[in-house]
């Protein structure tokens, strides 16, 4: 699948093209890590 | 004829002839004291840049990136390869992102790194990334250069929660020397980050 990834030049300029990935590239869901805390 | 107290313009009354070198002297006045302020003008401005250049050369702290951006985008990625970590004793990285997305802070966009919980011998917590970030919520994280390229990269995250506070301390495998770019990677195909996403850098002599 494709997605839309937008580079940050090191000038500041911005250009988004659509980039090819795996489908396992994405993580899922995030686990908190051991060292999050809310209160 | 009278004139006026500091330029000396003329004041004409009912009786006063009205002559032509009375308006050029007007004018040459009017000319010398617009002259003698644009050069007072030029002056303070110039000084004050002096004066703004040496505070910023004194202080510690550099802004090296600002960025909002401009696109919607799944995926960020920072070309920081101009950026020698080892130039800096602390470096932190702001992320205020809109939009719907959560996703992880990967450098150089490689997953062989490993991501070490600060503080534990266990083994490694994740090859995904140095941190998490949500949307609509800002975080800082303070990255520990050292001013060496050598050292691993170290970071400690901080940032708000829903109700509270997070925070996440992470070493990677990585060391600074090899870090030329950030990218913000989703954790889910459909995520996206909206335009006006604010990403500051700043480093800290």
């Amino acid at each position: 699948m494709t997605i839309d990834v937008l580079t940050v030049h090191q000038d500041g300029t911005q250009t988004v093209e659509a980039v090819e990935v795996p489908d396992d590239y994405f993580p899922g869901a995030v686990q908190p890590a051991a060292t999050e805390t809310q209160e | 004829m009278n004139q006026t107290e500091h330029y000396k313009l003329s004041q004409w009354e009912k009786t006063d002839r009205i002559m032509m070198d009375d308006f050029n002297r007007d004018n040459a006045n009017i000319e010398t004291a617009l002259g003698a302020a644009f050069a007072a003008v030029t002056a303070e401005t110039a000084a004050r840049t002096a004066d703004v250049a040496v505070l910023t050369a004194k202080s510690p702290f550099v802004k090296l990136r600002e960025i909002v951006t401009t696109q919607s985008a799944a995926q960020v990625n920072l070309d920081l390869s101009d950026i020698n970590f080892a130039d800096w004793q602390v470096l932190w990285l702001d992320v205020a992102i809109l939009g719907t997305w959560a996703g992880f802070l990967r450098p150089n966009g490689t997953t062989d790194a490993s991501y070490y919980q600060l503080g534990s011998t266990s083994g490694p917590i994740s090859n995904n990334g140095l941190t998490v970030y949500y949307n609509d919520k800002k975080y800082r994280t303070i990255f520990f250069s050292g001013k060496s390229g050598e050292k691993r990269i170290s970071c400690i995250t901080v940032g708000e929660s829903d109700g509270g506070m997070v925070y996440r301390g992470v070493c990677s495998t990585l060391t600074f020397s090899q870090q030329k770019t950030f990218l913000l990677v989703p954790t889910e195909s459909y995520y996206h980050m909206d335009t006006g996403t604010k990403i500051a850098i700043w480093g800290v002599r």
